[in-house]
């Protein structure tokens, strides 16, 4: 039990990292350039804009359709 | 327009498939379901199944719609703050819900951790958020559905807000929150998959150049390819404000901590949020966009993404946009479901009716909430329906009638200094001054109070901002000023589980634990 306590303190010291990270990444550092910048997409930034999106959705995809099945096959998601 | 019957098909198979599902996993289980196992699915899901259900609870209904009128409106900045603006919310929530699985690992709601870990008074406010946002997200939801096919197969839209909850009523009664983590993950796979088809026909149709030319022909062309749109900016704004109530105050986002395994807790929020990502990024990025950029001509910028999927593959077109739409719609609503059931359950039947309750009563109680809930979910979006009130409406005003206990909630969890009356003044300040301001706004600005001026952005803005200032304000503060303590550990033991056999190995471990100490003491 309390080992398990020590696993989820250093899970929550991760997951704060990269909650904050990402939050900041997304919603500060990246829109703030753009914006500052006043950058206005060129044709091949808007091809890659809409490569970024299409890729982050197959990946996105193929992570949700096969992790699941993974965990499940190696017993770990738990007996349904 | 697809003719009736293909709604009342599509009904009837996702209902039959996702029953027959849930019934053949019952079926080869080999220990009882419990009312533990009920509502808390074993507290044994792994990552994966976790990040899937959160994606498919996350994913509304108006994150189809919505996020491609955005495209369609300010241009590439609106999907990009539709799927940012909302994923951070999910992203951090993994903080808070590790801290919930550290200090109290066997509870069942968030509602009741607030339950011990402030007074009675609390209990009762912050349950009374959560029931109304489960209620506002569930009648949204299930009226989003029910619009939607109406407004593509012309089936009737009582008839389709009725039907829509008996659907994952029926295998979320069966099998529980496991049931509908299943559903979800199935869901969530095809929401996938069909996005992925649309997008790839955008590419072979069209291809990017069109798209393109015809953005940066546009009259507005300045703010359609550049994230300096002020307006793109200021939705952004609203859209993450907004959602945090959505999010921090709704069980079913606590339960799928909950239901998961320790390890998994964690990473299941955070790439859930990063895979959610994806979707309204897409979806608006390759039907709202592009349907800008192809000057495509709609009724109406809230139903582009229909209309565009219509435009790319016809009939297919629409049939699998429904598709996808329903199924949004249908694990949403499970999702909300088994959360209403385990307040219900958890925090006013066991607390309050009958705290001795075995674990058969309790499963049969759990049983009998849902079947009612689900029933009155369809009356309920009915009457919502029938006072007029939009889904476009609800969905930005809801922010300011739950986040109030947003602050206060988090703050409880995660420090130790967090009193009784500040979060119990803090939570209902926030909301009567929220809503203060939202009708001054909307009355100085616009001049008059209606559903229409309070539905403008700015006075939502000004509602929104307000209910997290007081809220905040008054719970710091007062904590700050009262400099108490609260001892997270006396926390330990005080959640019983469901199920009275595990209880009574409970009872006994401590037994031991306690001679072991004595025995250490001597």
């Amino acid at each position: 039990m309390k080992e398990n306590g020590h696993q989820l303190s250093k899970d929550a010291k991760l997951c704060k990292k990269w909650a904050f990270g990402l939050t900041v990444l997304l919603i500060i550092a990246f829109p703030g350039i753009m914006f500052i910048t006043g950058y206005s997409y060129s044709l091949g930034f808007f091809k890659g804009w809409t490569y970024l999106s299409f890729s982050w959705l197959i990946i996105a995809g193929l992570y949700i359709a096969f992790r699941p099945v993974v965990e499940y096959m190696k017993g770990e998601g738990g007996k349904p | 327009m697809l003719p009736a019957y293909v709604g009342y098909v599509l009904l009837l198979v996702f209902g039959l498939f996702f029953t027959l599902i849930t019934f053949i996993m019952q079926r080869r289980r080999k220990q009882a379901m419990t009312a533990e196992q009920f509502s808390t699915a074993g507290r044994s899901v792994g990552v994966g199944l976790a990040s899937a259900s959160i994606i498919a609870a996350w994913t509304w209904a108006a994150t189809l719609m919505m996020s491609s009128s955005t495209g369609y409106q300010y241009g590439i900045s609106g999907p990009y703050w539709y799927a940012a603006g909302a994923c951070i919310q999910v992203l951090l929530f993994a903080i808070v819900a590790i801290n919930l699985k550290k200090r109290a690992p066997n509870a069942h709601t968030f509602l009741e951790f607030i339950g011990q870990r402030f007074d009675k008074k609390n209990h009762r406010l912050i349950m009374g958020f959560a029931l109304m946002t489960n209620i506002l997200v569930t009648s949204m939801v299930v009226l989003g559905g029910a619009i939607a096919l109406n407004s593509l197969t012309g089936m009737n839209i009582y008839v389709a807000a009725f039907l829509i909850p008996l659907t994952f009523t029926i295998y979320t009664m069966i099998g529980g929150l496991k049931a509908s983590f299943i559903a979800d993950y199935f869901n969530t796979v095809m929401i996938f998959a069909i996005l992925a088809i649309f997008a790839t026909v955008v590419y072979v149709k069209f291809g990017i150049d069109p798209i393109y030319e015809g953005l940066s022909n546009m009259p507005s062309s300045d703010s359609m390819l550049t994230m300096a749109s002020v307006s793109g900016l200021f939705f952004g704004m609203i859209n993450i404000i907004g959602n945090f109530g959505a999010v921090f105050v709704d069980q079913a986002y606590w339960q799928r901590a909950i239901a998961s395994k320790d390890s998994a807790a964690s990473k299941a929020y955070i790439y859930g949020g990063i895979s959610w990502f994806a979707i309204p990024f897409a979806i608006a990025t390759f039907l709202g966009v592009s349907a800008a950029g192809l000057g495509i001509s709609v009724v109406s910028p809230d139903s582009v993404a229909p209309e565009m999927a219509a435009h790319l593959l016809g009939g297919v077109g629409s049939i699998l946009f429904l598709a996808m739409l329903f199924m949004a719609v249908m694990s949403t609503g499970a999702a909300e479901l088994t959360a209403i059931t385990n307040i219900i359950v958890t925090d006013i039947y066991r607390k309050s009716i009958n705290p001795k309750a075995s674990s058969d009563r309790l499963l049969n109680v759990s049983r009998r909430v849902t079947l009612g809930f689900g029933l009155m979910m369809g009356v309920l979006s009915i009457l919502l329906f029938k006072v007029g009130i939009g889904l476009g409406w609800v969905y930005m005003a809801m922010g300011i009638f739950v986040s109030g206990a947003v602050i206060p909630v988090t703050l409880g969890l995660l420090w130790k200094k967090a009193t009784n009356e500040g979060t119990f003044y803090g939570a209902s300040a926030g909301l009567i001054f929220g809503v203060t301001a939202w009708l001054t706004s909307a009355y100085l600005l616009y001049g008059e109070i209606s559903i229409s001026t309070l539905g403008e952005l700015h006075s939502m803005f000004f509602g929104n901002i307000t209910v997290f200032l007081v809220s905040g304000t008054i719970s710091i503060g007062h904590a700050l000023i009262a400099n108490q303590e609260f001892d997270f550990e006396s926390l330990q033991g005080k959640f019983r589980s469901f199920d009275d056999e595990e209880n009574e190995e409970e009872i006994k471990e401590e037994g031991m634990l306690y001679e072991g100490k004595r025995a250490s003491a001597k």
